[in-house]
């Protein structure tokens, strides 16, 4: 009787795990948009007595929160399932953007286009976030390029020597242009590093939606090959993975998802490195429940650093990053200690 | 005479520079229960991913049912052949009945779930293997034995029709080594699997394997029954070491045994 509810109980824990972590997303969704240093009537924000160019409620939810918060969202989402997936690839509990060097490839293509005073836009992209992330993709490049995989196997901690070496040589460079240059560039560089989602409108926000879109689903495609290949390369070959091909599928769409946002909120640590794991802890590590259960809770979870970030000590706002990792970091480890001693 | 599912015709090949495999031959029928013999380092883990099309040769070729591996597609190539490595190491801890539902992954399409036909295969092959009520356990929580034995509930999950296995029974105590020998005597017997294993237990492969294949340094030294490959001169010259060889009085088996000075 026990084996055969087994299967059932698979696919309850499944739908039951996702209704879960959405109806937490939609909830943070709802409120953190009520929530700032500006008390704001939701009922004024939208009476459609009021016109829209008097209506300062509507002004401040519409126009300075929700795309900041929707955002955070996608942000959270991106680096979180990017994190999930680098983990699964290299079988590592340490691999996230941060470690394999694309945010700080990010932060110098960033760095430089505002040191040489760059400003031109391509598609609607401006200099800034499209330097970013051509850098987020030269870091990736950089890294696996110095490691050559032979008959599939990914040898996990080179590629992470590799990826903290790559972050090494752009963090140097960063700190190095950021030295040579003057006061007003060293100011922007510095706000650029710190990671903020506060610059924002609706046409930024939709135009790292197609990147994060497309990367995700690629992921999604791929989930179950991905389960094999964490539990091992060539076990994974011999149940039919093709894995040379969804190793670079996976760290392709990853790279892409992460590069895309990190160019326009900055290298926003944490997140990408401890929501997979959070997310692994609660519901176990099948990567078909992975990925969108560390989408929705990592977009949740930046969702509520922002707002905290941006409220504790109004009018003056937090870098996310700094909140990221102070609620991150002992949430995770009281997490962890209640698993072992449960 | 049925038509050979596996050869293997001038195989070699090499990690580095120095050849692990060197130019080795030979031809798998239907239904064969064969043990891969060997000192350490002789090349019997390369050339059982070899078979299984895990590594490609450098030279030579390898061919499942008269067609080269490489011309089948992965998924295909695994609904024929399932290989499983001696060490079992999952990054991330999976339930035990989740990794036994790992092994229909060659049927499932993309963004699919398994089917009641999954379920009821793998759940089957848990039965088959002693693992069912293992089935909720976390698998990095369990005992070697277990593991072994849930890894090869996978393999069975997987229906091959060829199943390649390192050393499945090297680190487990003598009960643990007998339950997973039963039971591929069965798969063998009941279900007609063609199994191949590489092992170091020369007793162990003379009692339950009914072909052999010594090797050496990459090359084949010997292939054919336990009787035929179990002598003492040509052991002695693989392993270097001075041995007696015996028959157990009851079965016939071949037992091995060092001289009590032994090393030549």
């Amino acid at each position: 009787m026990h084996t055969l509810s087994l299967p059932m109980m698979n696919r309850r824990r499944y739908f039951s795990a996702l209704a879960w972590f959405t109806v937490f997303f939609l909830a943070t969704l709802a409120i953190a948009p009520l929530v700032g240093a500006t008390r704001i009537s939701l009922l004024k924000a939208l009476s459609s007595e009021i016109e829209f160019a008097e209506n300062v409620d509507a002004h401040i939810l519409f126009l300075a929160r929700l795309p900041r918060i929707l955002l955070a969202a996608i942000t959270g989402a991106s680096l979180s399932v990017a994190g999930a997936v680098f983990q699964a690839i290299l079988r590592n509990d340490l691999a996230a953007p941060i470690t394999l060097g694309v945010s700080s490839g990010a932060a110098f293509g960033a760095v430089l286009a505002i040191s040489l005073g760059f400003s031109f836009t391509v598609l609607g992209f401006s200099s800034i976030p499209l330097a970013a992330f051509l850098g987020a993709m030269l870091a990736v490049t950089l890294v696996f390029s110095l490691v050559k995989s032979r008959q599939g196997e990914l040898p996990t901690s080179i590629v992470l020597l590799a990826g903290v070496t790559v972050n090494f040589f752009f963090a140097a460079l960063v700190m190095f242009i950021h030295y040579l240059s003057d006061v007003t560039q060293s100011f922007r560089i510095v706000r650029w590093l710190m990671g903020g989602l506060d610059i924002t409108d609706y046409q930024t926000v939709f135009s790292i939606c197609l990147p994060v879109f497309l990367g995700s689903a690629i992921l999604m495609v791929i989930a179950r090959d991905l389960n094999l290949i964490s539990s091992g390369s060539h076990s994974a070959m011999s149940r039919g993975v093709n894995v040379p091909k969804i190793q670079k599928l996976g760290l392709v769409s990853a790279s892409l998802i992460t590069g895309a946002v990190v160019a326009i909120s900055g290298p926003i640590g944490f997140v990408g490195l401890v929501v997979p794991h959070i997310v692994r802890l609660l519901i176990g590590p099948d990567q078909r429940i992975l990925i969108p259960a560390s989408m929705l809770f990592g977009a949740s979870f930046l969702i509520i650093c922002d707002t905290v970030a941006r409220t504790v000590i109004a009018p003056t706002e937090i870098p996310v990053g700094v909140i990221t990792a102070l609620i991150g970091g002992p949430f995770f480890v009281w997490l962890l200690r209640r698993r072992k001693s449960g | 005479m049925t038509n050979p599912i596996l050869q293997i015709k001038d195989v070699s090949f090499a990690y580095q520079q120095d050849p692990v495999v060197k130019r080795a031959s030979l031809q798998v029928e239907p239904g064969e229960f064969i043990g891969i013999l060997g000192p350490n380092g002789s090349g019997k883990s390369t050339l059982l991913k070899l078979m299984g099309g895990i590594l490609g040769p450098d030279s030579g070729t390898v061919l499942l049912k008269d067609k080269e591996l490489h011309d089948y597609k992965r998924k295909v190539l695994a609904q024929s052949i399932a290989w499983l490595p001696q060490e079992h190491d999952m990054a991330f801890s999976f339930r035990v009945g989740e990794i036994v539902l790992m092994g229909r992954h060659p049927y499932l399409s993309a963004l699919t779930f398994e089917s009641q036909k999954d379920f009821d295969i793998s759940n089957q092959a848990m039965r088959t293997t002693e693992t069912t009520h293992l089935s909720e356990r976390q698998f990095n929580e369990i005992s070697g034995g277990e593991k072994q034995r849930v890894m090869m509930a996978c393999a069975i999950a997987q229906e091959p029709e060829v199943l390649l296995l390192d050393e499945p029974t090297t680190a487990l105590d003598i009960k643990y080594q007998l339950e997973i020998i039963n039971i591929l005597d069965r798969l063998n017997r009941q279900d007609g699997m063609t199994l191949i294993l590489a092992m170091h237990d020369l007793h162990l492969a003379s009692k339950y394997c009914r072909r052999l294949i010594l090797i050496d340094q990459g090359n084949i030294v010997k292939d054919g029954t336990p009787e035929e490959v179990l002598q003492k001169e040509i052991l002695e010259s693989v392993y270097g070491v001075k041995l007696k060889v015996f028959h157990d009085p009851d079965d016939g088996s071949i037992l091995i045994s060092p001289e009590t000075s032994c090393i030549r």
